[in-house]
């Protein structure tokens, strides 16, 4: 498809989900007492605008129609393979598909599984808007836990809203770290254990039931925040994804900013990634090596299915208490330009390296040349009208 | 002045540091130059996944094929001529191999004693910086550095100064690099040819 086509087919696509999505959030007024979901779609195509490298987008309800209508639907970015149909990689058994089956190789892009961690969903913006793909079909899923923005710390009816030159910057959301409790279908627990745990494993607080990074594999009989890691793990099966990051950030006093963590499997990937990163983006990424006490982690648990699973966190001068004083923009230690453009980085490092491990030679195109592009990107208003 | 500085470098590098680039060569004490042997051996102390980025940087990008255990005993360093110890300690690391930080020290303590007694060399590197810089990173490595021929550090781990100190001591040569990438040149470039 060229990109003219490409284009208005993804504008129509995209026109078509907007308008259901709206209809839906209106349809349902009336039909509930509490305050209606403002819907991941709609949050997302107010800050992002796809670019010509996505040639789809698709609502995580379509594979778990349970979450259609509700504030836990997000949408999804698909890039086709800019080189054509790129090489197939030997899949192990675990989704659907059987061992030893040639597939096309897929990667998956995860940020926003906690809404405060900004600079990951940013990056995720950025890809959308500006990245193409080559070797590989790509997906990218800017805001998983679109309920988490729907409020903040500061306000359980509404997210903080970022701007980095007020009236105008482009804005952006900025959420919480759990789902927002008013749209979840079942009350906290008093503790709560992620479904995946090892026996003898310590039981978490209850509102971690809430914490999407908590409950993966995911499932469909529980809380809506297990559903939602259920659609996302349905998700990497169908695609058949063989390398899956999921882009965070840490707080100073968790030890994790700037940090690179994986399964044993995957540690040497990573570990050329950290090289790469001292030299592409020039900061120096610590590599942890994760064990099961990592139960209902996203990149633990996808790494069961023989997926290649990163996860990659930055430091949020702002966590854990979400403080606002903090301006995310300027921050003199760690600012937000520097964070997106780390992760956009550890991305193509993680791929690149993940990919020579699989056979496939995987490159992202479009990344920034500086953290002053990015830094001019955040800047500017959003560019380009709404589909 | 400029141009005697870059014909003693280009000298040196004529005369043996091999495809050792002129910056990394200037920061190799000469007198260590190409005499470490192979086979080398890689293992932590601390139990920091430094480690396993030192293991890539030396085997993958450099080629250099030295064994590698983390968490090895005497039995599987025995045999190397070059051992290589990653420093930092890491709770986390010390978690995944069902270590504390006193099994650890005894660990390492024996490997120490197993490389004195097969009379290998040893290069003590620290590539964690200030994260790999507490209270029982201090410990391990004010145990190791003593022990080593060389101590290679990326300079962030050395803001205080504590490098710089113990290794006046102990009278080790200490080599800073800005990177981890040139940290492993330095290796490399320590190797016999």
């Amino acid at each position: 498809m060229n990109y003219n086509k490409r284009g208005l087919a993804v504008a129509l696509a995209v026109a078509a989900l907007f308008v259901l999505c709206i209809a839906q959030a209106f349809g349902q007024q009336g039909s509930q007492k509490r305050e209606q979901p403002a819907i991941g779609l709609s949050i997302v195509l107010l800050e992002v605008r796809p670019g010509p490298g996505v040639a789809r987008i698709f609502l995580l309800s379509d594979l778990d129609s349970g979450l259609a209508g509700t504030a836990f639907d997000t949408p999804v970015f698909e890039f086709a393979d800019e080189a054509g149909q790129a090489d197939g990689v030997l899949h192990p058994e675990g989704a659907n598909h059987t061992e030893g089956e040639l597939l096309q190789p897929a990667l998956f892009v995860c940020a926003g599984t906690h809404e405060n961690e900004i600079a990951g969903i940013l990056a995720a913006y950025w890809l959308i808007e500006k990245g193409r793909v080559h070797g590989a079909k790509l997906f990218v899923m800017p805001r998983a836990n679109a309920a988490g923005a729907t409020w903040s710390l500061q306000n359980p009816q509404s997210p903080r809203i970022l701007q980095a030159i007020p009236g105008i910057s482009r804005t952006f959301r900025y959420g919480a770290r759990l789902s927002n409790l008013a749209y979840e279908t079942v009350s906290d627990p008093p503790l709560f254990s992620p479904p995946a745990a090892p026996a003898g494993f310590p039981a978490l607080a209850g509102q971690e039931m809430r914490n999407l990074n908590r409950e993966y594999p995911g499932s469909t009989d529980s809380s809506m925040t297990a559903r939602l890691a259920f659609a996302i793990t349905s998700l990497l099966k169908k695609e058949n994804i063989s390398i899956a990051i999921d882009l965070h950030e840490a707080s100073a006093g968790s030890n994790l900013g700037y940090s690179i963590v994986t399964r044993p499997e995957s540690l040497d990937e990573a570990a050329l990634a950290v090289l790469d990163l001292e030299e592409t983006a020039g900061k120096s990424f610590r590599l942890e090596e994760s064990k099961p006490e990592f139960a209902g982690y996203s990149h633990w648990e996808w790494g069961k299915l023989g997926i290649h699973a990163f996860l990659v966190e930055t430091f949020n001068p702002a966590q854990p208490s979400d403080d606002p004083a903090v301006d995310q923009f300027n921050n003199a230690k760690s600012p937000l330009a520097e964070r997106v453009y780390a992760h956009l980085w550890a991305v193509q490092a993680l791929m690149a390296n993940a990919g020579v491990s699989l056979g496939i030679s995987v490159n992202i195109e479009g990344l920034p040349a500086s953290v002053l592009e990015v830094e001019a990107w955040l800047k500017a208003p959003l560019s380009g009208a709404a589909p | 002045m400029k141009r005697t500085v870059y014909f003693i470098l280009t000298l040196l590098f004529v005369l043996g540091f091999g495809s050792t680039s002129a910056q990394t060569a200037a920061l190799i004490p000469p007198q260590l130059a190409g005499i470490f042997e192979a086979p080398g051996f890689i293992t932590s102390a601390g139990q920091t996944s430094d480690a396993a980025i030192v293991k890539v940087l030396v085997n993958t990008r450099l080629k250099l094929n030295f064994g590698y255990d983390i968490a090895a005993k005497p039995q599987a360093v025995s045999g190397a001529k070059t051992l290589v110890l990653v420093l930092g300690a890491s709770n986390k690391g010390l978690g995944a191999a069902g270590l504390s930080i006193e099994q650890e020290t005894e660990r390492v303590k024996a490997v120490l004693a197993l490389a004195k007694s097969e009379h290998m060399r040893i290069i003590a590197m620290h590539t964690g910086g200030t994260a790999r810089r507490g209270e029982s990173s201090n410990a391990i490595i004010a145990l190791c550095v003593p022990h080593a021929d060389v101590a290679i550090v990326v300079e962030g781990g050395n803001n205080d100064g504590f490098f710089t100190d113990l290794c006046a001591k102990e009278k080790v040569p200490l080599v800073m690099v800005p990177s981890i990438a040139e940290a492993g040149n330095v290796l490399k470039g320590l190797m016999a040819k």
